[in-house]
Formats: structure tokens, sequence, C-alpha cells
């Protein structure tokens, strides 16, 4: 971009100038004084990032106006919309400065618009998908692209000769063979815009959208090639030259995938020790990956190939290393980056095809041209696919081939390179140029603009999404291996016997030198899989606005079963609670029978899971260091942990064996139906709204979510924090049961009772006076709560409890734990609480005085508000509470109600 | 969803054939091991840990009667396979195919026996290394026996044969549904998890096959509640083991005609 606006710096600056008048008011025009200058004007040194940064605004606006009307975006494809945004901007640019300017500058287009599209789409690309077509997509790339060059320029070199393309488009036949050559190829800029609004199913896509990427060698070769003839004079090529020509699209496309994979491969050796470092990785992969295609472009090698084959090539490895975060950065990145630029090229092209200067017209050249692209790229699919139909498992149907007939949309790489032809060689030029910008803008826009309509009309199998489930990601590895195993019984080594031998290369070699061994086991991709899904029922749950929680959230997204009323109705409940709502668990109170021998033992569980002993994370300062690393087993460890016992606790409720809110819960008073308000909440260190609980102790789970392996930069720990507040009750039965010993024993930790009085108990003043104790409980494991673990919650409330009991009741208890100094702040919020008139003791609420314990809560249902902000306030105090990275931690608060 | 779950059961070994029993039978009473005593010893072998199979002495043991028998078989031409036609109508593969499975028979069974043995087919070097092997070995050798004939051999290939649509168009529906069919396919993938041949896959089976297929690098608790979730998540009915029709349920959204199917079996 910076070079392409350097040329325009000296020219006028009407253009922009309609956006720069205003503010050129307050600058003095007149000669500068003597003395200090209070305000200089410098546009001059400013112009040029100035006027890209323009161009990028420019189009991103467009962007959103375009989708402003998602009628509009339905029915036309983007890319047509900027091209004639373009013709409608340099339209302005050409009246106003009677210049055409801006226009699309090949330099520009090949070293910095195109590399981003291309590495977002490599680094995309389903790679399975992409090899197991490999073969047709190989097919098409250099067959179909050979083809079409080759009969496109023949054909119009006969039409030449036929009279039919006036004399005054001085061409020989090499010259119709170079156009031919950069007009047959298929662009993977237009595929791709177009093609992504499509959604066609994805061996369409990946055939069509792969043809485009990998033709690339074959289109620089053949331009090259031909260009070089034509410069030499076709009297002048030897046989050699000819054998040269083929030799080097082997050395041309091999030494440009060689590149990219060298790249890939240094690419992601250096991922493996950023550790420390973390801040920089996503900036490693756009500069390896842009060297990978500056360094093909140097050598003359297919560019585009070397950095497909670099983001193909290393993804595997990258995403293993390098944190959540930076995955994050690098997708959104590498996503605005290609967005950008695909904005840019298409309004670009809009904007040069205006520039008349270039243009030389020939209706028999531009309609002939029209004619034998369509045509012999619909005859040559149609004679490849038959013949890859013979060696295909599930042959390409005859939609299959109209659509990718179809499909074989020109864009602005035949452009640029119809730009960079020399016009005292070519003769020529303009009237290709011409040719060219009407085939673009034909492919790009009529071909856009039906293809979605003929898609519909021929019922072309769309791509369905569902989302991944540990059993179709077992079973369909299973299937990898039982179709290598039957291979090698038949004896023969097909696809699958390849794969089968490149993956165990890979998990012996490649993955063992190019993985963090921390990343190892995560990449296996069961495992993966099933992180996936945790993480995705974990941020959901946090998340519990709207639907996604009823696909994934608290029914665990892939079980297709969930018949229980009472989940269904928590589903419901939270959504229309929506974020920050309270929810009353008593309404899916649904007491049964085996329910106190599961307390039991999910007690036990929980005991032994939830409150070992950890380590607390030192605070990390600085913004580059990451403490995390020594925890991260740990870390890992511990939410396996949770995990297992998530799913236990899941088991045991999604069949209904036990569904325990174990108490009634005081009514929050505004509160449509519910009792015991669970108020999972995500807030990012803010005090939640809405928690109108009375006579609670907030026992502050401060959990580290999934992503804590990766959260290292300390500077966003704040945003990320969110804190689920449960409002919970007790068990009194369990505690009854003398589990409290049990639980003591296990979770003596420091973390349980931090060594410094944390703050949620320093804070929480009606717990001392109250007999409410806040516990805090390990601030590493990840507690996820889904409905399914309400048991598991409930259980460890209980524990939690038996921690955190009044003195009136489990006075042994008491003695463990610090003294919690009442804050000054709230002191009369306990003095609300209704407890000192509940003759009952805290804990012990049988199931039977629940409904008393609710009309009773009813009664004081309107607890202030700032009984519930109480233990976030505790929690503001993050320092104390997780010193360490702890950027995704789940704080859950619950409020049990201690007494009613 | 209990009856289907054991009519699964029996399906099972009738798709397969009667002919995977007839080997059995002619090894006789010394050689054949009682179903009964033979599931413990098949379970064990794929116990934690346990990767060789313990049974290479019985395979060897069923060598010597067999082979007299078979000797007439190992110098018959490719062209002159047994039973080529009821072959085809069974299995559905070509001429063509039967006879390279044919040639590849004979290839495996180095001794000129007639039949392969599980040693045999054990000595197929990736097959050794690839997780699944051994339990796919043994789905060629259904209920204990120790030989595999051709036409055994055949109808397990049959399993991978790709589907032909317009083949499936005019099949008559009161004909058994061909090998190649989703839910025979399907069947195969299940009995490879379902060891104990209950008709279920157990949480513990699971655990098992994931033990096998996920790296070394998943620690066992890791694996125990991915076996958990792998369980729940297709388990519908609650009984903590997933059926085959659960197992099929979990995977219709997959184009298992496509991915269960090897093209040169056509």
């Amino acid at each position: 971009m910076l070079r392409a606006a350097l040329p325009l710096l000296g020219l006028p600056l009407a253009g922009a100038g309609a956006t720069e008048e205003p503010t050129q008011e307050p600058g003095s025009p007149g000669e500068p004084p003597p003395g200090l200058a209070l305000f200089r004007w410098q546009w001059h040194e400013v112009e040029a990032p100035y006027l890209v940064a323009l161009w990028i605004l420019v189009a991103s606006l467009a962007k959103i106006v375009f989708h402003l009307s998602r009628k509009v975006t339905s029915l036309v494809p983007e890319s047509c919309l900027l091209i004639l945004l373009g013709l409608a901007l340099g339209g302005i640019v050409l009246a106003v400065a009677k210049k055409a300017e801006y226009q699309l500058e090949p330099g520009t287009f090949f070293l910095f618009l195109l590399p981003p599209i291309v590495l977002d789409s490599g680094y995309f690309m389903p790679s399975r998908l992409f090899f197991d077509n490999l073969g047709a997509i190989l097919t098409y790339a250099v067959v179909g692209t050979l083809w079409n060059a080759f009969t496109t320029g023949a054909a119009l070199w006969g039409l030449q000769q036929a009279g039919l393309v006036a004399p005054r488009v001085q061409a020989g036949l090499l010259d119709f063979l170079l156009f031919g050559s950069l007009i047959s190829a298929v662009d993977p800029v237009a595929v791709l815009a177009v093609f992504e609004e499509v959604h066609v199913n994805e061996t369409l896509f990946i055939i069509v959208f792969g043809e485009s990427l990998l033709n690339d060698a074959v289109t620089v070769v053949l331009y090259k090639v031909c260009n070089s003839f034509v410069e030499m004079g076709s009297a002048n090529v030897r046989a050699t030259d000819y054998l040269k020509g083929v030799a080097s699209l082997f050395v041309v496309s091999l030494g440009g995938a060689a590149v990219g994979l060298v790249f890939a491969f240094l690419l992601a050796l250096t991922t493996r020790f950023t550790k420390r470092v973390r801040i920089i990785e996503p900036l490693l992969v756009f500069l390896l990956a842009y060297a990978a295609y500056l360094t093909a472009e140097m050598a003359s090698l297919s560019a585009i190939l070397a950095v497909t084959m670099c983001g193909l090539g290393c993804k595997k490895y990258v995403e293993a290393n390098i944190s959540h975060k930076s995955r994050t950065a690098v997708k959104y990145t590498m996503k605005t980056l290609a967005s950008c630029a695909e904005t840019v090229i298409f309004m670009l092209l809009g904007i040069s095809a205006v520039d008349s200067s270039k243009w030389a017209w020939d209706s028999g050249l531009v309609l002939g041209t029209l004619f034998f692209i369509l045509f012999f790229r619909a005859l040559g699919v149609v004679l490849q696919t038959w013949v890859l139909n013979q060696f295909r498992l599930v042959p390409l149907d005859k939609i299959d081939q109209v659509v990718m007939s179809y499909g074989g949309l020109r864009g602005a790489v035949a452009f640029a390179l119809v730009i960079l032809l020399d016009r005292t060689k070519v003769p020529a030029k303009d009237y290709f140029v011409a040719t060219t910008i009407v085939v673009v803008f034909f492919t790009v826009i009529v071909q856009g603009l039906t293809i979605k309509p003929l898609v519909k009309w021929l019922k072309v199998k769309r791509s369905e999404h569902h989302k991944p489930t540990l059993n179709q990601e077992l079973h369909e590895h299973t299937f990898d291996h039982i179709l290598a195993a039957v291979e090698d019984v038949v004896g023969h080594h097909g696809y699958h016997y390849w794969r089968d031998r490149w993956e165990q290369f890979d998990k012996k070699y490649l993955s063992q030198l190019l993985m963090r061994r921390s990343a190892y086991r995560i990449r296996d991709q069961i495992w993966d899989v099933y992180y996936r899904l945790n993480i995705r029922d974990a941020i959901s749950f946090v998340d519990q606005g709207g639907h996604v929680l009823s696909s994934s959230g608290l029914t665990l997204p892939s079980m297709p079963s969930r018949n229980s009323v009472a989940e269904t109705s928590v589903t419901n409940l939270l959504r229309e609670s929506g974020s920050g709502a309270c929810l009353d668990l008593q309404v899916i109170d649904t007491v049964r029978s085996g329910r106190d021998r599961e307390d039991t033992a999910m007690h036990h569980l929980l005991c032994g899971g939830l409150y070992k002993p950890r380590r607390r994370y030192k605070a990390s300062c600085g913004r580059h260091f990451i403490s995390e690393d020594a925890q991260e087993r740990q870390d890992k460890e511990v939410f396996q942990q949770n995990m297992k016992r998530r799913l236990e606790s899941f088991k045991s409720t999604k069949h209904n064996i036990c569904f325990t809110k174990s108490k009634p819960r005081p009514r929050k008073a505004g509160r449509k139906k519910k009792d015991g308000v669970a108020n999972t909440e995500a807030t990012n260190g803010k005090p939640p709204r809405d928690l109108g609980f009375h006579d609670t102790a907030a026992v502050i789970l401060t959990v580290e979510s999934e992503e804590e392996e990766d959260s290292d930069s300390s500077e966003t720990e704040k945003e990320d924090d969110e804190g689920i507040i449960f409002v919970a009750r007790a068990t009194s039965e369990v505690l009854q049961e003398g589990k409290v010993s049990g639980s003591l024993e296990v979770c003596p930790s420091p973390r349980i009772i931090p060594p410094s009085p944390t703050c949620a108990e320093k804070e929480l003043p009606w717990k001392s006076g109250q007999g409410d104790l806040a516990v805090y409980v390990s601030s590493e494991t990840t507690k996820i709560v889904p409905v399914d673990m309400q048991t598991g919650w409930n259980q460890s409330i209980s524990s939690l409890e038996s921690l955190a009991s009044p003195p009136c009741t489990q006075a042994p208890t008491m003695a463990r734990l610090p003294p919690r100094p009442r804050a000054p702040e709230e002191p009369q919020a306990p003095l609300k609480l209704p407890l000192s008139s509940d003759p009952r003791s805290c804990f012990a609420f049988p199931p039977s005085l629940a409904k008393a314990g609710r009309s009773r809560s009813e009664s004081s249902a309107d607890i202030p508000r700032q009984q519930e902000l109480q233990p976030l306030m505790g929690h503001e105090d993050h320092s104390h509470l997780s010193p360490g990275p702890a950027n995704s931690h789940w704080c859950i608060h619950f409020n049990k109600g201690g007494r009613l | 969803m209990k009856p289907p779950v054991v009519r699964a059961r029996p399906a099972d070994p009738a798709a397969l054939g009667p002919a995977f029993h007839s080997p059995g039978s002619r090894v006789g009473g010394k050689e054949r091991r009682g179903s009964g005593a033979w599931l413990p010893a098949k379970a064990a072998a794929f116990g934690p840990g346990a990767t060789r199979r313990p049974r290479l002495g019985g395979g060897r043991g069923g060598r010597r009667p067999g082979g007299s028998s078979a000797m007439g078989s190992r110098s018959s031409h490719a062209a002159r396979i047994p039973d080529v036609d009821s072959l085809r109508r069974e299995t559905g593969f070509s001429q063509a195919s039967l006879r390279r499975l044919y040639d590849r028979f004979q290839a495996l069974d180095r001794t000129g026996k007639g039949y392969l043995s599980r040693l045999d087919l054990q000595q197929i070097g990736a097959l050794a290394v690839n997780p699944l092997g051994d339990r796919i070995i043994d789905s060629f050798f259904p209920d204990g026996s120790l030989r595999l004939d051709f036409p055994g051999f055949v109808r397990v290939l049959a399993h991978f044969r790709p589907v032909d649509e317009e083949e499936e168009g005019n099949r008559d529906p009161k004909e058994p549904e061909p090998l190649n069919s989703r839910m025979n396919k399907l069947r195969f993938a299940f009995q490879l998890y379902d060891l104990d041949r209950d008709g279920k896959i157990s949480r513990h089976e699971m655990l098992q096959a994931l033990r096998l297929m996920v790296g070394v690098q998943v620690t066992e608790e890791q694996l125990e509640s991915i076996a958990d979730r792998t369980v729940q998540e297709a388990d519908e009915d609650g009984d903590g083991a997933v059926s085959f029709l659960e197992f099929a349920k979990s995977l219709e959204k997959m184009n298992i005609e496509q991915k269960m199917s090897i093209r040169i079996l056509k």
C-alpha cells in the first residue's frame, strides 16, 4: 500500500482533497514565521500513509454500509458492490483530478494485498478436506489451467485469423497465448469472495478454491514463459526453451511449495520456544508467512503456493504451540487483513477500470474472449471430471460440474498481470487490458450475482454445519484406522495407507520436534474435541445469554437426549432471564429419593477433587512475562478432575436419578417464580447486578477457565475475569452426616483459606456476625457448573459450608477459619437479615421444610442489593484473590442462604 | 431401546455369514474353544497394555489338521475361485475384484494351507502398528474360529465396497441388506468397540478403545473423563452404555457410505 501511494505523492491532492479540505483551515498556509511556529501543516510528510489509511477507511466504511441492509448483501455479493463503488469513486476521482488516480498497482497488489488473502485461505484451509481431494484439485489446477490457457489463446488466434478481430489488434499466436495464460487462471480472491457467501458443500468448495490457489504456479509459469517468448520474438524460441518452460513449471510449483514448507517448519519450530514471550506469537506467524511469500517471489517461484503451503503446513503445530489468546489474535488479525485487502482490491479494481487511457476496445476480442473462457472452462471441467470420476470414490455429478464451470471467476490477479505487460513488446496490450477488465467485471458481477440463484435452483448440496461431537471424532478416527488396515489387508497402498503412514511419521517425529511437550497432548484430536467441547460448555455457561446456552451450555451440546424437564426449565429460565439475572434453582428442585445417597457420594468426590491444595500464582508483572508455566500441568490436572466430576454428576442428573437443588431459597423480589436463585453472571470484575439475597454467605470460587493455560498477559486479566455468582443452598443432611470432617481433612489448603485473609472474607461483614463464612476455594479449579452439575455443586456447597460453618453448628470448623473482620462500609447489611428470628440451625434444612423456608424468605424478599455486592466487592480486590495471570478466572460466588 | 439392542446382536454374525462358522467346526473339537472360554480370553487380550494376542499358539495348532484338506484349493488358479458366482452375488464384488482379492488371499497365505490364520494377517507390516490392527484382525475371525477361508475373507472386505446408488435403488427390498450397506458398515465398526459382544459399548470398552487411539500423553484420568463424556454423549437411554442404535444415531450426520468405503474394492 505504501509503495502504491508513494508515486501518488506528487500528484494533485484533488481526490483526497475532498476529505482533507476541512482540516486545512486551521493551518497557516502563509509563509512560515521565522520564529517558533505554533502550528505547522505538514501534509506532505504524512501524505502517503495517510492516503493508504484513508482508502482502507473508505473501503471499510463502504463495507459497513453494504451490510446495513441484509437484503442487499444477501442478493448481491460484496465483491460486486465494492467493484461498483470503485467505479463510482474512480469516476469522481477522474472528474475532480481530470486524471485517473489510485489504481490497482501490480506491485502493491502482489506485495501487499495478495499475501494476506492467500495466507488467510491457506491457514484456515481445512487440511483434511484439502488432502482428501488433492488429486482432483491438482488436476483442475494444473491440467485445467493449461487447457484453458492454450485453448483460449489458440481460439482467439483463430478468431483473429478468421478476421473477427479488428486488424488493429496487433497480436500473434504467442501474444494470444500470453493473454490466454493470464486470463485463464481462476482467481482465488474472487472465488473466495463469492463462494464464501454461497455455502456450497465442502467438497465442491475445496475443489474450486483449492484449484484457484494452486493454479497460481501454472499461471506464473505460463505467464513468464509466454512473456519471455514474446520478448524474445517467436523466431528466436528454440526447442530447448520449450523444454525449459516445461521444466520451470516443476521448478516454480515444487520450489514454491518447498519454500512454503520450509518456512512452515521454521515457524512451527519458532513458536515452540515462545513460551515466555507469548506476546509476539501472532507477529511471528505473520512475519514468517510473509517472509515465505517474499522469498518465493524473490526466487520467482510461485509465491501464492508458498504461502498457501506455509499456512497449511504450520497450522497444526503453531496452533498447538501458541497460547489461546495468540490463536484468537492470529485468527482475527488474519481475517481482518484479508478482508481489508480483499475490499481494497475490489475497490481499486473498480477505480482502475475508469481509466480510459489504458483502454482500447475491440468488440470481437472482448466477446470472443468472454465466450471462449466460459466455453473452454466448461468443456475442460467436463472432460477432466469424466476422467477423475473413474478414480474418485464419490464421483462429481453434473450439478457439481456446472457449479465448477460457472464458478471459474477471474479477478485481480489477471488484471495485475495484464497491467504488467510491456507495451513495447506486446503492442496489443491496451486491447488486452480492456478485455481483461471486461472479463473480470463480467465474472465477478454477472456470475457472482447469478451463482447464488443458480446454486439454489440446481439444488446443489449445501454445506451443513454441525458441531463436532466426541463420538464423531472418535469414530472417524476408527474409520481411518479401519480403512488403513483394510487397505493393508487388500494389499493396496492407496490414500488411506499413505495418510496413515504420514500420521505415524508425524506423531513419531514431526510433532515431537515441532510441538512443545505440554502442547503435544492437547493436540491429540480426540482430546482436542473434548477440550473444545468443554470450553464451549463453560463459555456458554458463563455467557448464559440467549440461545447459546440452550444448545451447548447447560445441556452438554453434543448430547441429543435431554429430556429432563428440570433441565429444560433451567435452560429456559436462563434464557429468559439473560445475563445478570437470578435464577431460581428451586424451580428445578425435584426431590428424588436417591438424592441423599447421591449427595453423599458426590460430597466425597468433590472433597477429593475440589480442594486439593494448589499453589497460588505469583503475581506477574510486566506484560512480557507469563508466570503460569509452572502451573500448567497442575492446572490441567485440576481441570481434568473437575470436568470428570462434572461429568459424573451430569451422569446422575441426566437420567434424573438425582437432581437436587437442595434447599429452599429465599425469594427474590421482582423475580418470577424462582425461589432459589442461581445467579450466574459474567462480570468483568464488576459487582454483579441483581443479587438480592439476604442471609447469604458468599463462597467464592475463583476458578480458572480452560483458557487458563493461555492466560499469560497479565494486563488483560481484569477484562477477562468473569464471575459466576451462584446462589445456592446448603444441604443440611450432608452436614449432619458428618461429612464435614472429611472435607476438612482433604482441604486444609492455603488456597481454601488463603493465608492473607481473602478480600472476600475481609469484606463480607455478615460473615463473622452471622456465622456464615466466606470460603475461599481454589483459584485454579475450573468449576464450570452447568445445571447438570448442580448436584455436585450443592455438594460442594455443603462441603464448603462445612468449612465455613457457623460457630453454632460446626464449631470445630470455625476454628480453622481466620477471623473475618466486618467490613465497615456495610455494617447495616447483616442487620437486615432476619436470621436471628430463625430458630432453626442454619444448615438444617430437610427438604420438607423447604416450603416453609421459602415462604419465610419471601417475606424478606427484598434484600438489599449491597449484600449481594459484597462478595463481589471482595472479589474486586483481585490481586488478593488471584494475583497471578488469572485473566480467565471465573469467580463463582456461592451465596448460600445460611438461615431462613 | 432395549429390544433393538438385543436384536442387533444376533444380526451381527448373521451378516457375516454362515461360512464364518464352518472353519471353526472343521477344525474339530480339540482345537475349537467354546465361545464362553473364548470371550474372556479375548477381553483379556485387549486389557490394558495387552497388545499382542496370547492366542498365537492356538492358531499354529490349528494349521496342521487343516493343511492337508486345503491343499487342493492352493493349486487352483485365480480364475477358479470356489463358488465365484455365489460370492459375487453375496458380496457384490466384480469378477476382477474377486480375482484380485483371491490373488491377495493366496499371497497372504504363505505356507499354502488354503486358509489364513491370524499369524498371516499379523505379518502384514503396517497392520502391526495400526492401533486397531488386532481388533480388525479379530473381526476376520468371528466367534473364535482360527481359520479364515476365502469366502470369509471376501465377506469382511465386502463391507468396504463403495455403495453404488443405482444398485441400491433397484435392490429387492426382500433381499437381505447388502454387506456394504450403511448399517453393515456401522456394524463392522461397532463390533470393533464391542469386545464382549453384548451389543453395547460399555464405558470400559470405550475406555479401551480410547486408550488405543488417543496418544500416550493423555493421562489415564483424562482418558476416563473422555470416555465418560463419549458414552454419555451417545447414551440415550441412560444405561451407561452405547447400544448399536445409539452408536448409529451418534453418527447419523456422517456420510458413512463414503467414509467407510475403499475405491479399489468396487
